[in-house]
């Protein structure tokens, strides 16, 4: 009876995740596929998955119809010196809430977790005013420089909950040894914490690769755009050329998905520290 | 005397950089942003008035505004509930010793890192009403062939779709974490004493999983109210304003028509609806407590 109903839930079990799975891949497939059909060949019926023949043309064309070179240069200058920003900036910020004691730190970290729920749109319009009056609209400074005030709050919160878990006996011993706080954090904390920072560094990476509203609203420039903001004027401009703009598609997430393979376990690490200890 | 003030020094250098972010960053651009929505003010003509409470009440008379919250209202409530629970169905799938286990969580996480431009370039297609792959296996099946992007009552649906493919391994990954920390005795206990599978999800996994379910409900409904991407790609707000979204309507009037002043009370009553809605549902998330 029992053995009966174990083999059922898992055929269940089995089917719901090879569903799954099967729906996740589908579009990605079929991205794939489209991105190696002749600009005819896309439209063609009944649908054949693998193209007959294999248009490695696209791909070319996804190079030469927009500057994808120069997108993705714009975006790798973006994102690098972003993620700088925020391994400094809120590396410095976590230690002193992790380690550091001075009046009004509880309470300060309080207000750092409340600005974590703070919609961006609240302050999208004043800071838009802001950065026009400091005349940088049409530059990298919105996008890069709030990473260097630790633009986002979260990565202090992920940082700190790491620092805590380093075994205080770590860093007395260093103060015994008379290190003072900038070798601590130095020496000590920042080697130990390297998988937050991992998994900072990641989160970073993605949300800047990815960014959408925050270039285009302060870029104006075919010539600064972002890959992401780049491809949709193209997809705005050529609706039709389906097998370009899914060869385009497949150039534009490969980087993310090198990174994706080779950090999945900080992905993962990241995500379950924030959701069990938030 | 020194040592100390070179330690109040350090101190300083540690926390600076928030102290700057929250002051810069934060609470200037948020009281900056709440002056400026008692304004009426063209950034392009520079011309700038007092005008008290007018952009609040102007709300009531903003046809676009009630359009936009409640659509916003319906995105929300379809794409928390629907993704969440795809959510914690794959994990739930995953956390039952499945062979492969670190295969399957590759292939739900893997969306995730796509671009919001990538995705939607990639649904566009499979969306596509004369070419898409969608339409062409409804017409397969005998089935007619669906407006997905261009009938007013789909547009929000499809897009819904779009966002769980694209997300749902996220929460997935918490609920997979949550999942696995519950210790395998209490199962095994409750199996002794006769619980069958309805059973254990109910009195064991669910209220166990409370603190997480608020998590990730409560992040996914912030996100849900912040939605602009999906539609401003898709399908641009249309058809006739079916997917125009509130923070579409913030974006319209401030960037796209210059009025700051109004832009700005818009962002403050979403902060004014996030709040009262996390503040809700964390009272009722919370409510009862359960100890073992």
């Amino acid at each position: 009876m029992l053995i009966k109903g174990k083999t059922l839930k898992n055929v269940n079990q089995q089917t719901v995740i090879w569903a799954g799975a099967l729906l996740m891949l589908i579009p990605l497939l079929w991205m794939i596929s489209s991105s190696l059909k002749t600009p005819q060949g896309v439209f063609e019926t009944p649908i054949r998955w693998i193209p007959k023949p294999v248009y490695w043309e696209n791909y070319t064309k996804a190079f030469q119809a927009m500057p994808t070179l120069l997108y993705t240069r714009n975006t790798i200058i973006i994102t690098a010196c972003s993620i700088i920003g925020y391994l400094v900036s809120g590396s410095l910020v976590a230690y002193s809430f992790a380690r550091l004691r001075w009046p009004g730190r509880d309470s300060l970290f309080y207000v750092l977790v409340g600005t974590m729920m703070l919609p961006p749109q609240v302050t999208i319009v004043p800071l838009f005013v802001i950065f026009r009056n400091l005349h940088w609209i049409n530059t990298y400074y919105p996008l890069v420089v709030p990473a260097y005030l630790t633009g986002w709050p979260f990565f202090i919160f992920l940082m700190r909950q790491y620092f805590l878990t380093i075994p205080l006996d770590l860093t007395d011993a260093a103060r015994v040894d008379g290190a003072g706080h900038l070798r601590i954090y130095w020496s000590v904390i920042l080697p130990l914490a390297q998988p937050a920072l991992a998994t900072v560094a990641i989160f970073a990476f993605l949300l800047h690769w990815n960014d959408f509203f925050g270039p285009l609203i302060y870029l104006a420039e075919d010539s600064k755009f972002t890959l992401a903001l780049g491809l949709m004027s193209y997809a705005g401009r050529h609706q039709s050329e389906w097998s370009v703009l899914m060869a385009a598609s497949v150039v534009m997430l490969l980087p993310p998905l090198m990174v994706f393979f080779f950090c999945q376990r900080y992905f993962v690490e990241g995500i379950a520290l924030t959701g069990t200890k938030g | 005397m020194t040592g100390r003030t070179k330690n109040g020094l350090v101190n300083a250098l540690f926390i600076a950089p928030y102290l700057a972010l929250f002051l810069v960053w934060v609470a200037l651009p948020a009281f900056f942003g709440v002056a400026i929505s008692f304004t009426k003010w063209n950034i392009f003509t520079g011309e700038i008035g007092f005008v008290g409470l007018n952009n609040y009440l102007r709300v009531l008379s903003d046809d676009l505004f009630l359009r936009s919250l409640l659509n916003t209202f319906q995105y929300a409530a379809l794409s928390v509930a629907a993704g969440n629970a795809v959510s914690f169905l794959l994990a739930c799938g995953l956390a039952g010793g499945i062979a492969g286990r670190r295969f399957f969580q590759t292939i739900f996480f893997a969306p995730i890192i796509l671009s919001i431009g990538v995705t939607g370039v990639i649904w566009g297609w499979l969306y596509n009403t004369d070419f898409g792959i969608l339409n062409y296996w409804l017409q397969q099946t005998g089935l007619p062939r669906l407006n997905w992007l261009t009938n007013p009552k789909f547009a929000m649906i499809s897009i819904v779709i779009m966002v769980i493919w694209a997300g749902a391994g996220f929460n997935m990954m918490i609920y997979l974490a949550g999942l696995l920390n519950i210790p395998k005795s209490y199962y095994e206990a409750a199996q002794l004493d006769g619980a069958g599978a309805m059973s254990r999800m109910i009195h064991i996994t669910l209220p166990l999983m409370k603190h997480t379910f608020a998590f990730t409900l409560i992040i996914s409904t912030i996100g849900a109210f912040q939605v602009f991407d999906q539609p401003y790609i898709l399908t641009g707000g249309g058809p006739d304003y079916a997917t125009y979204t509130y923070v579409y309507h913030i974006y319209s009037n401030g960037f796209r028509y210059f009025r700051m002043g109004y832009a700005s009370a818009l962002s403050c009553l979403l902060a004014a609806v996030i709040a009262l809605f996390s503040f809700i549902q964390y009272k009722m998330l919370t409510r009862r407590r359960v100890d073992y």
